[in-house]
């Protein structure tokens, strides 16, 4: 079982946070490779790991760094309850030797000091200890 | 980005249900491209088939009655 493990002074202000690594899936790495395309650089981005978030969410223009398209559509509703339709994207996630693929709505995240929340949707893959106490928390795929 | 692939699919949906319900379809323009069995499968026929462009891979089911709530 892989295990990734956190040690922050900040946990409990900033929340259960990873770095995590995204990049374009292998599927669309092999597209842009036949049309001639230059893949474009991965992006390193701070990931809130959000039990409140059925999906995951990475904020709205990152995506275009990595040179992709969308490849879905959900409605989701925002704070002040307007139906919105945002992009879905299938993304390969490294957070630090564990590599994974994930699928992320790009959406706005305007109050937030993370650039992207771990949902449900990957969670429900792993084991997620959390340990106040000792400032630490663990995920194991 | 997507809107005509959705429309498409909107205007399909009722079809669609009563064809291959459950399963994730490919809409590229106004063209269904596939049928998949997962959202997986129908990402890599999108890039396999049709390229780095945008694609709408979309499970057939009613529509949602409860948008996802951004957090």
């Amino acid at each position: 079982m892989a295990r990734h493990e956190v040690v922050s002074d900040r946990l409990h202000d900033r929340g259960p946070v990873v770095r995590i690594r995204l990049s374009p899936c292998a599927a669309a790495r092999r597209a842009m490779k036949r049309q001639g395309q230059k893949a474009a650089p991965s992006i390193q981005v701070d990931a809130l790991l959000d039990t409140g978030s059925s999906r995951s969410i990475l904020r709205e223009g990152l995506m275009e760094k990595l040179g992709i398209f969308p490849v879905g559509m959900v409605k989701m509703r925002t704070a002040l309850k307007e139906q919105v339709s945002s992009h879905e994207f299938l993304l390969d996630v490294q957070l630090g030797k564990i590599k994974f693929g994930a699928v992320f709505i790009g959406a706005p995240m305007p109050d937030s000091d993370v650039q992207a929340l771990i949902g449900r949707d990957i969670l429900a893959h792993c084991k997620f200890t959390y340990r106040g106490k000792a400032k630490k928390f663990t995920l194991e795929f | 980005m997507l809107q005509i692939e959705r429309v498409y699919f909107q205007q399909h949906r009722n079809a669609w249900l009563k064809e291959c319900p459950g399963k994730y379809v490919l809409v590229h323009d106004r063209e269904r491209v596939g049928v998949y069995g997962s959202f997986l499968e129908g990402v890599e026929a999108g890039y396999d088939r049709l390229g780095n462009v945008p694609f709408l891979v979309k499970k057939v089911l009613p529509p949602a009655p409860h948008p996802i709530p951004i957090p």
